[in-house]
Formats: C-alpha cells, structure tokens, sequence
C-alpha cells in the first residue's frame, strides 16, 4: 500500500512537472522572423534603410576629415608617407578587404522578396528604386577596383552553381549597373527627398551619369592595353552618359549653390561645410549630423586647426587658372609662389577656398574671431603636420563649437550637381560632339559662380605645361576644371584610373609644396627640392612613385577564391 | 520527544548568543520538519558509556560524531575528546568525524571506551558521481576528487577555482579574457579543447543544480566540501548532452547527523600587487628608440637632439619641472617637445590593495536532522587607482536535511549571493573599458601631465580616471527542495526540484570630463555626452529530476539500477534604458533627472532540455566491476525532428587485489585495479539557438531622416534546418594502485576522445555567396590525451608529510572537416590545435652584400636592409614567400610551435609537526610556443606607428649599426614594420612555466591551551600566493595572462596576494 502510494506520488510529480505540450519548442522570439516580414512598405523602408552607410562620409565619432582628406591617393594629396597603391607597392592581398559580395545579397534578397508586400507596386516602388540603386553602387565599387568580376543578380545558396561563375566581362557588369539605374530613375520621386536625406530620381540619374562615364572613358583610354574591353571605344558609355546628365540638366530640379555669391563671393566655400543642406539646390544627398542623437564627429578638430598629416600639392595648385582665364605659364596675372598671398592673388577665386591663407579665420565664436591662419603646421607631430605648406581649407568651418570633441555637425555633399555638368561637358567632349553652348550649360556655369571667364572653345590659351600633352587643349581644359571643381573631394583617383593618366602625373614624379620660408619655421626640418620647395618625400621616393602601369590599375583578385573557384582569372600584372 | 529534545540540547549547550542561535534554528525547523517524527522509547537498562577520542598521534579529537546505532542517540566529544553516551551491552557505538575513517565499537561491559581514528582508509573512500556517491574503489569511469579542507585546507582565496587550480589533474583552469580583475571568472576545461565550434565548457553543477565558471566565482569557498570531476564519457553519462566535456560536480558542506554544534568563525586580511608590469623605457631610450624608427622608415626624427638632452637633464634632476614653457611663451613641452619622464603604468596601478574575509558557519545535526549555515563577506580593493575599482561578496548558505518518517526524507537548501562589482568606464567613446589597458601600454612617457599649475596637459592619459564607472550587481538565490522515498531497503527515489534566480543591475555612468588646459582653457576629455545607462536582466532557471535507485546484494554480487527522469527549463528577460542631458551634474544615478531623448532595450530567451536516463552497475565482491549508462537527450536549440539523441556507454573493471592469489602481496599492494570504458554523449551549445529561424537583425543606423535615427532591419542568414547534437566518444583506460599500506596511490589514464558531427561551415565557398554558408554536423575532431597522478603520505617521527604530482596532457586534431581549400589557417583535415605556422629565421642580416645574396624576401617589402629579417628558404626556390597558404603549398612557412599548454602539472608539498603546518602547492605547464604578432607592441616595443608603439626596457636590444647582436630586428614606424615581425622562430617565446601558486605556513594551538577560553580550536597562518614564477617568457607578459581583448599583454594583471588569517572554532 505505502509502495503504491509512493509511486503515485512520484508519478503524479513527474507527470505535473515535466509533461507539457511542446517543451522543447522554444524558438528565438524576441527578433523578426522573415515570414513576418516583407508586408507592408514600411518594411521595404527599414530594409533599405540598412545600405545608407555605403556612402564615403564621416561616421559617427570619427577623428579624420573625411571626404577631405581621401585625395592622398592621388596627385592632389601628399599624406605623411607615400601611398602604397601610387608607389607600386600594393601586394597580391591589396584586393583582399574589398572582395565583398555582402551587399549584393542583401540588395538581391529585396529583389526576391518585395513583391510579398500587400501593396500597389506605385506606392512603394520607390524603394524598389533606393535598393537598384544600392545594388548598382555596390557593383560598381567592384567594378572600380577589379574590373571584371562573377555579377550576381539574385539569392544564391550555399550549393549553387553559381558560386563558381567565371568573371562577367566588365563592360557586361557596366551595362548591368546601367539597367539597373534605368529602373531606379523610373521608380524613384523626383525632387529632393526629405531635403536630401534619401536617394531621389536625379541621384540615380547622376549616378547613371558617372558610371557611364566612368567605363566610357576606361574603355576609351585603356584600349589595346591589358586592360581595354576588345572592340569597344567606350562610345556606347559616353553616349549614356551624356544622355543621364543631360537629362539631369534638363529636368532643373537642381542648381548650383549660389548663396554667398553676391555678398561675399564665396557659395563655393560654404558648399562644403554647412550642417544643413536641405535648403541647398546643389546638394542632392547629404548626411544630416546631430550633436543630441549623439551623431557628430570631429573633422573640424583637424581642418580648420592643422594639416592632419597632409597637404595639397603644388601640382593641384597650379592647375587653377588665373582670374583672366589663363594658366600660370601665360597670365600676367601670376605673381609667383613665394609665399601664400602671392600665389592665390589673381587667381581662381576656388583656390583660396581650398587652402588656408594668411589672415582667414580659424576660430570663430558667435561672429567674433579668435583665431586666424598665420601659417601651416609645418612643424607639429606627424599626424598634425601639413605635408605642404599648402594646408586644406575647403570643408572647415571656423565655429569653435564644432572643435569640441564629438561635436562636428558639418557636413559635406554626398552628390551635388556640379558633377552633373563636368560630366555632360567631358562626355560630350570625348565624344567629339562638344559644342560652345554646350560649355556654356555646363562648365560656364562652374565658372559664372566664382566669377571666372568662360571657357570659349575657340580661343583656349596654350598652356605648355597641360598636364596630356597629347591630348586635345579642349579635353585637357575640361580635366582641369574637373580637378579644380572637386578638388580634395576624393574624386581624383578613380579620374586618374579611367583616364590612364598614371603615366602623365605619378610615374617617376615626386609631390612637391609650397616655397619654403625658412624665416617662418626656425625650428621646422623640412626636406626641399633644388628649387626650395618643400619635397616631403625627397629621401623616401628617390625616384618618384613607381606605379606599376600595367598592373596597378586594378587589384589583385584574393588568391585565395581563385583557388576556391578555379574559373576565376586573375587580374594582369598579378598572375604569379 | 520535542520536549526530551529541548531539554538535552538545554541542558547540554552554553548560553553564549552563537549556541542560543543553534537552538532557534533547530527548533524552528523541527517545527518544520519534524511533526511526523515517532518518539523512541529509551530503554531503562542503559547506563553511560564515557571515554576519549584522539587521533593516532594520541591529540584529543574534539567533534567526534557518536552514534548509538541502536537507540539512534548520538552525541559528540568535547574540546578534550572526552565524550558520554547511554548504551547497553551490544549496542553498536560509531565514531565517525570528517576525514578519519569511521569506527564501529560493541559495547562491552565496560562503561568506559577509549579510541583513536586513523585518517581515512583510502579505500573506503566515498566519491560524489552522477546523481549520487560511489566508493572510489569500485569506479569504472575516470573520476577524479578532491576534498577541500583535506587536501587544500585554509587558502584564503576569492573563488574557488583559484584554490583547486593544479589539484585535479585533467582539469585545466585559467585566467579567463578579463585576466586578474576583481570579480572576473576563470576559464575551466577538463581533457583540453572540447570542439571547434561547440564549445569545450564543462558541465558544472553545484549541489546538483547547474551552474557556470562565472557562477562558481560567486561561491564563498569556505563552504565548498569537495569536487569531483567526471571525465570520461561513461562516468558523465548520465549527464547526457551538457556533460559531453566533463562534469565538475561541487558539493557544500553539510551537518552530520548527531554531530554537536560547531561553529566556525574565519577571517583573513589580504594584500595583493600585480604580479606582472610592464617594465618601461624612460623618456631618453623611448626618444631614442622612436627616433630610430623614423629614421629607418627615411622619416625625420621626432625628438631633436636637443629635446633628448632636456630629457636627460631632467632624469639627472637638473630641470624641476617636467614641463616648461616654450620658445612662443604660450604653449607648455608636450608632444614633440615633451622632456617629462612618466611612468604611465604605476599612474594606473597601485602598489599593493587589501582584501578582507570573514566567514561564519555553523554545523551541526540531531538525531534526524542536520543542518549547514554560513555566511561570509569578502571585499577586494582593485588594482586601479580610479574607478572605485572594487569587488564585494556577500554569500549566506544553508542546508537542512531531516527525516519525516522511516520512509520519508526531506532536504531543504537555499543559498543567496550578492556580488558588486565596480570598475572605470574607459573614458573612450565607442570603447569598452578595456580600451584603457591599450591606452596605459601606448602612452608616451616624454609628455607631461601637469603644468606647474597643475593644469592637465596629457589630457588623453587622465580621460579614463574621471571619466565615471559602471556598477554590477549580482544576485543569485538558489532554491531547492528534494523528498527521498525509501519505502523497501535498497529502492530510494528522490525527487528533486530546484529554482535558481539570476538577477543583474548594471549601471553604467559614462561622464564628460573637463580638464583645465595650461592658459585656462577647459576642455572635455571624458565621453563627449554624460550618459547613464541602466539596465536589469532576470535568468530564471529551473532543475526537475526524479531518481530512483535501486541497490541488491545476493552473497557476492552486488547491483545497482538507476532510472530516471530531468528537465531544465531557463528563462531570461533585461530591460534597460539610457539617458543624456543631465539636469544637474550626474551624483545622483537617475534617469528621472536627464532631460534627452531616453533609449530603451530589452531581450528576452529561452531554452529548454528534457532528458531520461537510466544506469546498471554490477559487481562481484568488488573485484569484477560492470557498468552501463544510458540516456536520451532533447533539447529546443535543434529544429524539431532533430532535437533528441540518444548516447550510451559501457565500462568495465578489474580491481585484482581483491583475488585470492594476490593475497600474499596485499601489505605491498593494497588495491590495484584496471578499468576500460567507451561511451558517447551529445554536445550542443546555445550559440546555435535559433540557428534554424531565418531571423532578421534589427537596429539603429547612424544615418538620419526627418531629424531622426534611421531604423534597420537586416538580412537573415542561411539557415541550418538539418543541425543537431555532435556526438562526443570517449574510450578511457585507467589503472589505480595503492601501495605501502595505502601511503602511496597513483594513478593513470589514457583516454581518446573524438567528436563526430562536428559543428562547421559546409565546404567553403566562394565569397560571391555574400554571407557566411550555414552551420552544419561535419567532421570529426581527436583529443587524445593522458593523466597521471601520485601521492605519498607517510610520518617521520612526529613529523607527517605528504608529496603529490600531478601531470595531464592533450592534443587535439581534426580528422575530417569540409574543407578542400588546404589553407593552413582554416580548419581542415590533419590540423593540430594551436599550431603556428611560420618561417625559420636566418638571422638578422648584417650587411647589404648579406641581403643581395640572400634569396629575395620582395614577396613582403620591396627594401630590405641590414638589421632587418633574414627567412630561410626552406623550398630552395630562391625567394621567401608564402605560396598559397596550402598544404601542397605553403612556401616557405612550416609549423614552428603549437600554442597550446602542454603538461599541465600540479605539484602539494605538506607537513605537519605538532600544531604547526607547511603546505606548498604550484602549479605549472611544460611546454607552450607564444607567438606574439606584430601588433604586439608591449612585446615588440614597435608597431610601425608613433602612437602605437610601447618601447619597454626589453624592447630596446633591437638591431642598429652600433648593435648588430640585437635580439630584435631593425624598427620601422610605417607598416614596413610587419615585414621583420612576422611569426618565426626567432621571435618565438617558451611560454613554460612553473608557479608557486601558494605557500602556507600554520599554527594550531594545542588544544589544552585553548580550551580554557572556551574555543575548540583556534589557528594562525599566513600564506602568500603566486609569490614565484619561474618562466623564460618575455618580461613584459604574465605566463598565465599573456591574451588581451585589444592585443597581448593588455590585460589586468593577476596578483601575488599575501595574506594571514585566522580560525577559530567554537
């Protein structure tokens, strides 16, 4: 009786305690679940949401000076030490870091699965619009840096064939950017979306522009090198190009930035270091910073104090013309280099709007200056230093509550539509369809703002030190404004790679500054050219960069998913 | 009978508030416990049996338990020894007292009985296993145990890990990431590496309820009795899936049934410094150091010559203050000008920092009831100068066993911990706290701190002092409740129901942190906002077992069936919440005064696990010994369909001692016994909860619309639908002797332990995937390893002594993965854990000629130069190079160390000699390759960029024309720097070493002496830990921390701690 007693008991406990439906059920449910998502458009918003990052701009907290500064990888910046990528010394693992299809299938599960939502396609077809976009801009970059590479356009799995396609032609993977860019423009609204905050139609369509440009003028300029698209002179692209950025023009939903103009000449300076852009014409993408969202970074802490361990280099400097429309070589205009009043004195108003003069402000509070420039920090620690002489200027702003740590709100234009304009202007240009109003709608129009002479294709002054001797004055006038238009902006080097200029600008040439004034820096060591410029990498590059012509122009494929998929090919120079 | 018991405890207990105490206690819980209790009759013939225990030393035994196996009366002796019973001819007197072997007296006619106890027969030795005790001698698994005051007595230690570290051979313990910080947990394994993917924790569980290295922390280890680690499959069987890799079982203390009431006070004072800092340059041999870089790099110096003389000047004492003016007149030497000579890591740590404990417990047991209190503070004074750095302890612990009837038992547990722990918030925004072990390594020991005003100037250094703190606290009750049945001798069930309540506060102050720069300005070097955060989380877990066993002997052969049932559910929920923008300055910790935006989070899980097992031991006159176990395991982290398994496992053993032909030997051989067991165990861990949902990351972008914080909803992985348990087999063969009349007993075990179902990627494939291929049951993983144990225990004169070693080893190996890629960095077929693969160093080259005729090294830098790195060749193809980083192609690389600790041994070392006691145990590892990485500045002093660099004294042997026998390559302070640094043998440091974990030195007062003021046993010690180290390994690293979360060697360090104490019983 007590035995059957006590196995009821511990049946009984056993049963109360341990038998429930179900026990071992017990999912994640604190997270979305893919089945409950993909409804409603607010869904595709939140997904899409996620590929704003991709942008070049600063990140939250970041101690640099962002777009400013990205130009040391090219002849417009000369960083403390040489970049490896100019000076040939990329290795086999350069492409390593950039190898990253993440992105892509993040863009291609949207494409598989927005059409789950419950919606009418027009109501939510704009972000439809912002994912092709993202998916264009992210194949893009891997265009930039490898050429060819497999082009996937939808979800793989881990068991798919084609994981182990060979590389799409690059011209192939253009156009499929291309087609992409077709659907975004016409999905996208037009007109500034939340005052510049997310993608619009003219994003698209100036993005269209560039990409179209961009592998225009590669396959034009890399024809019959290791790098050239067999049978093709890049026309079919410049005629899209210059098609995108027409349009662009034509629609007139974005001007130049022009406040400033009249009372202090200077909308071009402010069009890079203002916190809001909403109100700005020329602006079309922006990141908006907020001290209180704990969103700001410290760029001013660098660009309106100190070099930030770079310079901008002579080469840069004398590109810009004289307020008469000539060069250096031929304006009377020009007085010398020997300090930095006399080299932006008569010259492209946007010089002095790019680097640092004497007597600008560098501190401002509340209207009353604190501080201004006297001269640039030669001698300060490596990371202050600049390089120069010629220290950056465009991006800063003088208001000192910016300086505080973490509390930089300016920001700089992720696209603004003065590109649009030197796009259609080269393209045209390089399709040899170029005419005088043509210049008039587009780089006139740069020039109208700082109060240049127009560039009038018939009277283009010869300059003898055009950086492409061998190409047309036009072409070489068109690069020139290019250069100066964005300078430090982290345009040149990509312009560098589609144009193969290597060999005109780096190979076998040393960066060099401004005059040195030893009177000025008593306890500066800088090194100097026989000239008395400032040579930062006099003993580092005793012959100049060495770019590697035909291989530096692309990265190496990482070694290792060639050895994963055998159909992969190697980029020239890189084979071993 | 409550009344006869009020009376007997009355009449038998002084009025002091500690006994009065007891009395409470017991009484209330036999209030509780008792009500069914039937009263024995006390038979009239008795008469009083009086006498005296001692040990075999002749010393007065105090506490011994006596128990009239027939009137059930029981009674224990007195500060003398001296003892009194009722007993009539033929009863049955048992002596049994903690460590001694018990003892069983008839009563004669003689009303006195004198006895001494032997310490423990070994081979009645009792070990805690799977869901109950087993006499060691009849073990078939490999278990191995150790009782805490026994073998390791009075250490004061913080956590128990600490104190059994070295003790068990098989179990490795060490420092986990958060090194030496107070309050951090450590890392244990039992056999090495468990798996690649599925963890190699094991199962931990205290008192039967589970628990975590980091919740063993929270233990106050004066209340631990013993652990026992079961290590093979066939002894952790029964423990299905979570004890795939060992299981640590730690038992508390308890009363013991008719034990007199013993109470415990201890209490210890500690001082402790950090075992290892790094020892710097100073301000000229930094400046010289960092100049050499740039130089090398054809970069400028840094530091003018003129600079470095004001640098020596200043070391000479010729300049008083450690800044100045400069040539402007405005700003103050810092920076490039910098003279000032700081010595960053003593700004940071403090010499020495006390610890306290004190301790209480109260032991004791009538006639069907025993109970167990304790409680203990323990407070830790961190190393930081900054921070309120602290650790505090709080722990209450008891435990009440009773009998309801004859057939009915109840125990009733509770155990609370509160843990606090306080430390520095970093001062970096975007940062961990431990940004700062990476910001004290890279300071620069040339810039200043003050002006002469005492305006901050190296504002970077002090961001972290001021910068606020975080405060953790930690609550654990655990609860538990169990009922055993025994309704017919020999079949006992016991249910058991457990709750254990985890709740966490944290917050976290992150303040601004205004400095007054030279000049007047004030700048903020704190975190750019102040910010509170505060958040809870609550884990709820609860333990449900039913176990019946049933026990039978017929003549010789002996049985043993277990059957049961358990499941564990765990729960856990937070919630939190941040705030800016503070009203007034941040004293009061209260979201309520921030007027910003508040954030708010949570989280919330869950898991489940189900299991039924059963066991059937066998023997006959414990000399044949038979065992299976069995037991099926579900678990909710698998997809439905794959969640349950199924693992067996079998031993045997063989004890010949016991076989009539070994008769003549068993005075040289006590017991000797062979054993064999094969078994297998699922494995599984939480981090693939969930692994079979397609869920979507949510979160908050930095990019802003409309004003606000963007939402994001990400992309969901690849899911694993088909995952499920990795099968853990293990075959063991052991052997255990016991020689010399039991004064010497080793052991030896070898076992093979292999892991199938690997948890793993599927095959690689190519990155045009865009994600990570989903996680699946593939390969095969090897641990072989063995275990060695020896003990010696024997008296010189009236000196006792004992000796023990102990040495485990493990390799591990993966036999099978899914990878055909070959790369020597993945995990593939053939690779041996904690292999470094690397190049054989030539030397240094000391000439150009040297470098032009060397084979070219251009695959790395295009310049090489004297004082830089010469590689071997080891293809012959005249260039150093990596090929592919493949098996069939690996260059010039080969393996050139394995990184795992080898040998782990432990060495006890004791003596006794009248009160007075000696007890060393270290603790070592005989083989282990440390390669340092080129980022590892504190070991390479250079890192290729001026702020990263930490130049330390032994940093400055490095290669220049005036030192062509450096130790170290040429500096570079550009990425150049990787070239030189590569893994290599040169640069490959013996990380073996041997530390006297402890030294303890005690004294007991004789007895006689005590007794007079009234307390039982009162003893003195001091005892100093981790005072020794011997090791080769570079000066800058502590052999048993030499990891870091951001680079080796940035860690806090582990303590040599001193300490003295005091016990004292009543």
């Amino acid at each position: 009786m007590k035995l059957l007693k006590i196995i009821s008991f511990v049946f009984l406990t056993t049963f109360i305690v341990g038998c429930e439906d179900d026990f071992l059920d017990k999912p994640i449910v604190d997270r979305l679940e893919q089945a409950n998502f993909w409804k409603t458009k607010t869904d595709l918003e939140l997904y899409v949401n996620q590929f704003y990052g991709a942008f070049p701009q600063w990140y939250n907290n970041q101690y640099n000076g962002g777009i400013y500064w990205q130009d040391v990888n090219s002849d417009n910046l000369a960083g403390i030490t040489a970049n490896n990528r100019l000076n040939g010394e990329a290795t086999i693992d350069s492409g390593n870091g950039a190898w990253g299809f993440g992105s892509i299938r993040r863009t291609n599960i949207f494409m598989k699965y927005y059409e789950n939502v419950d919606d009418d396609f027009d109501n939510y077809k704009h972000y439809v619009g912002e994912a092709l976009f993202f998916r264009a801009y992210y194949n893009f970059n891997l265009l930039k840096n490898f050429g060819a590479f497999p082009y996937i356009d939808k979800v793989l799995t881990e068991v798919d064939e084609e994981l182990y396609s060979p590389r799409t032609e690059r011209n192939v993977v253009a156009q499929n950017i291309i087609n992409d860019l077709d659907d975004a423009i016409s999905y996208m609204k037009s007109g500034k979306q939340k005052g510049g905050n997310r993608l619009s139609k003219e994003i698209a369509l100036l993005f269209q522009a560039r990409v179209a440009l961009y592998e225009g003028t590669w396959e034009k300029y890399h024809a019959g090198t290791v790098f050239g698209v067999t049978g093709s002179n890049g026309s079919a692209f410049l005629e899209i190009a210059k098609n995108a950025s027409h349009n662009l023009i034509l629609s007139g939903v974005h001007q130049l930035n022009t406040e400033g103009v009249a009372t202090e000449g200077t909308a071009y300076y402010k069009t890079f270091n203002q916190s809001d852009y909403s109100g700005n014409k020329e602006v079309m993408l922006w990141k908006k910073f907020d001290k209180e969202l704990d969103q700001a970074h410290n760029a001013q802490r660098y660009l309106s104090r100190n070099g930030g361990g770079r310079g901008v280099t002579k080469s840069l400097v004398d590109d810009y013309l004289c307020m008469d429309g000539k060069p250096i070589a031929t304006s009377p205009l020009y007085l010398g280099d020997a300090n930095l009043i006399d080299v932006t004195t008569n010259r492209d108003p946007r010089l002095s709007q790019t680097i640092w003069l004497p007597g600008q402000p560098t501190d401002v509070t509340n209207g009353t200056v604190n501080s201004s420039f006297t001269l640039p920090s030669l001698d300060d620690i490596p990371e202050q230093i600049c390089t120069t002489g010629y220290q950056i200027r465009k991006g800063s702003n003088p208001n000192s509550d910016f300086k505080v740590i973490r509390s930089g709100t300016t920001s700089s234009p992720i696209f603004r539509y003065a590109e649009a304009l030197l796009i259609f202007a080269e393209a045209k240009a390089e399709l040899g369809s170029i005419t005088q109003a043509d210049l008039d709608i587009s780089i006139n129009k740069l020039r109208d703002r700082v109060g240049m002479p127009h560039l009038n294709m018939n009277t283009i002054e010869n300059d003898p030190n055009w950086l492409y001797p061998d190409l047309s004055p036009l072409i070489n006038e068109i690069r020139r404004e290019t250069r100066v238009e964005f300078a430090v902006e982290g345009y040149r080097a990509t312009d560098l790679m589609r144009w193969n200029a290597h060999s005109y600008v780096t190979v076998g040439k040393q960066p060099l500054g401004a005059k040195f004034n030893p009177a000025d820096f008593p306890s500066a060591t800088v090194q100097l050219d026989a000239n008395g410029y400032i040579s930062p990498y006099k003993s580092e590059l005793p012959s100049g960069f060495e770019f590697v012509q035909n291989r530096d122009y692309l990265l190496a494929i990482p070694e290792y998913q060639i050895e994963l998929n055998s159909n992969l090919t190697q980029n020239p120079g890189w084979e071993q | 009978m409550r009344k006869n018991y009020k009376k007997c405890t009355e009449k038998k207990l002084l009025s002091t508030s500690i006994t009065k105490l007891r009395t409470s206690i017991s009484f209330i819980l036999m209030l509780l416990f008792c009500s069914s209790m039937s009263a024995n009759a006390i038979n009239e013939q008795q008469k009083i049996i009086k006498g005296k225990v001692t040990d075999t030393s002749l010393q007065p035994l105090p506490g011994v338990t006596i128990i009239n196996t027939t009137s059930k009366a029981g009674t224990s002796t007195d500060f003398n020894g001296e003892y009194n019973i009722k007993a009539k001819k033929g009863d049955i007197l048992v002596f049994s007292y903690v460590g001694m072997e018990k003892q069983s007296i008839t009563v004669e006619d003689s009303i006195t009985i004198n006895t001494s106890l032997k310490d423990s027969n070994t081979l009645e030795e009792v070990v805690v296993v799977g869901y109950g005790t087993q006499k060691k001698i009849n073990i078939t698994g490999s278990v191995v145990s150790v009782n805490v005051d026994k073998v390791i007595g009075d250490r004061p230690v913080a956590n128990i890990a600490t104190l059994i570290q070295g003790s068990l051979p098989g179990l490795t313990i060490g420092y986990g990431s958060s090194g030496g910080e107070p309050g951090s947990s450590n890392s244990l394994q039992i056999r090495g590496i468990g798996s690649i993917n599925g963890g190699s924790a094991p199962y931990i569980l205290v008192d039967g309820f589970p628990s975590s290295a980091g919740e063993l922390n929270s233990l106050n280890p004066e209340d631990i009795e013993d652990i026992s680690v079961l290590k093979d499959a066939a002894a952790a069987a029964i423990y299905g899936s979570k004890g795939a890799f060992g299981v640590i079982l730690v038992s508390t203390k308890t009363g013991k049934k008719g034990m007199k009431a013993q109470a415990t006070y201890s209490s210890s004072y500690q001082l402790a410094t950090n075992t290892v800092t790094p020892n710097m340059a100073n301000s000229v041999e930094f400046a010289n150091s960092i100049n050499d870089g740039f130089l090398n790099s054809n970069l400028q110096a840094r530091f003018s010559a003129e600079t470095i003389q004001k640098m020596q000047d200043y070391l000479d004492g010729k300049i008083e203050n450690e800044t100045e003016l400069t040539a402007n007149g405005k700003n103050w030497t810092a920076g490039k000008t910098g003279y000032a000579n700081n010595r960053w890591f003593s700004r940071f740590y403090k010499d020495n920092v006390a610890r306290t404990k004190h301790n209480l417990s109260i032991r004791g047991g009538e006639k069907k009831t025993t109970y167990f209190f304790s409680g203990s503070i323990f407070e830790q004074e961190g190393q930081l100068r900054y921070g309120d750095d602290t650790y505090d302890r709080i722990n209450v612990n008891s435990t009440v066993k009773t009998e309801a009837n004859n057939w009915l038992d109840f125990e009733l547990a509770f155990k609370y911990s509160k843990e606090t722990t306080l430390f520095g918030s970093g001062g970096l925004n975007g940062y961990s706290k431990n940004i700062l072990y990476h910001q004290i390594a890279r300071a620069h020991p040339t810039n200043p701190l003050f002006d002469p005003e005492g305006n901050v100037i190296d504002g970077g250094v002090l961001r972290a002092t001021k910068s606020g703190n975080g405060k953790l606290d930690e609550y654990i009750t655990n609860f538990s409740f169990a009922a055993i049945l025994e309704p017919i001798k020999g079949w006992s069930t016991k249910i058991r129901y457990q709750k254990k309540t985890k709740s966490t506060y944290n917050n976290i102050a992150r303040l601004e942190n205004y400095l007054t720069l030279p000049g007047g300005d004030v700048r903020n070097f704190g975190y750019s906002n102040t910010s509170f955060t505060k958040s809870s989380g609550i884990t709820e877990e609860e333990l449900f077992n039913v176990v019946s066993t049933y026990k039978k002997s017929i003549k010789k052969h002996n049985f043993k069936a277990i059957l049961g049932y358990e499941h564990r559910r765990n729960e856990y929920q937070s919630v939190g919440a941040s705030n800016t923008d503070f009203i007034a300055p941040l004293t009061i910790p209260a979201l309520r005064t921030a007027l910003g935006d508040a954030t708010a989070f949570d989280s919330f899980g869950q898991w489940t696990t189900q299991g039924v097992f059963s066991s059937v031991q066998y023997n006959y006159d414990e000399k044949y010994l038979l065992e299976f176990k069995a037991r099926s395991d579900g678990s909710s982290i698998f997809s439905n369909g794959k969640r349950w398994g199924f693992f067996p496992s079998a031993s045997i053993g063989y004890n010949i001692a016991k076989e009539d032909f070994f008769e003549p030997l068993t005075n040289i051989v006590n017991s000797l016994k062979i054993r064999a067991s094969y078994g297998s165990l699922g494995n599984h861990t939480r981090d693939h909860a969930g692994y079979y949902q397609q869920l979507l990351p949510q979160g908050r972008g930095t990019w802003l619309v409309d004003g606000k914080r963007i939402n994001i909803v990400g992309a969901p992985r690849i899911v694993s639908p088909t995952l499920t348990w990795e099968t853990v087999s293990t075959a063991n063969l052991g052997i255990d002797a016991n020689l010399f009349n039991n004064k010497l007993i080793t052991s030896f075990e070898v076992y093979d332990r292999r892991v199938s179902d690997l948890f793993g990627n599927s095959n690689p494939v190519p990155n045009v995937l865009g994600t990570n291929p989903p996680t699946v049951n593939n390969g095969v993983f090897s641990t072989k390893g063995f275990e060695f144990a020896i003990n010696w225990q024997d008296k010189i004169g009236k000196v006792s002594y004992n000796v023990g070693f102990n040495v485990a080893d493990s390799k591990s190996e993966i036999i099978k993965f899914n990878n055909d890629s070959g790369n020597i960095y993945q995990n593939r077929a053939g690779r041996v854990s904690g292999d470094i693969w690397g190049f054989e160093t030539v030397g240094i080259f000391q000439t150009q000629e040297e470098v032009d005729t060397a084979p070219v090294q251009t695959r790395y830098s295009p310049r090489w130069r004297p004082g830089d790195i010469q590689y071997k060749d080891l293809n012959g193809d005249g260039k150093i190079d990596h090929g592919t980083n493949t098996e069939e192609d690996h260059g010039d690389l080969k393996i050139i160390g394995n990184s795992r600790a080898r040998y782990n041994y432990g060495i006890r070392l004791g003596a006794k000699f009248k009160g007075i006691g000696l007890n060393i145990a270290m603790q070592g590892v005989a083989k282990r390759d440390v390669n340092f990485g080129s980022g590892t500045n504190l070991f390479w002093g250079h890192r290729g960029n001026l702020w990263q660099n930490s130049i330390t004294k032994a940093s400055l042997d490095y290669w220049s024309p005036e030192n062509t026998s450096a130790y170290f390559p040429k500096p570079y302070m550009k990425r150049e720097h990787t070239k030189n640094t590569k893994a290599q043998t040169r640069y490959l440091q013996n990380g073996a070493y041997l530390r006297v974990k402890n030294i303890q030195l005690s004294y007991t007062i004789p007895a006689n002496i005590i007794t007079k003021i009234g307390v039982t046993s009162l003893r003195f010690y001091i005892s100093a830990d981790n005072m020794l180290t011997f090791t080769s390994l570079n000066e800058n690293f502590d052999p048993e921390t030499t990891a870091g979360q951001l680079g080796q060697g940035k860690i806090y360090p582990p303590s040599k701690v001193l300490s003295t104490g005091i016990k004292l019983t009543f």
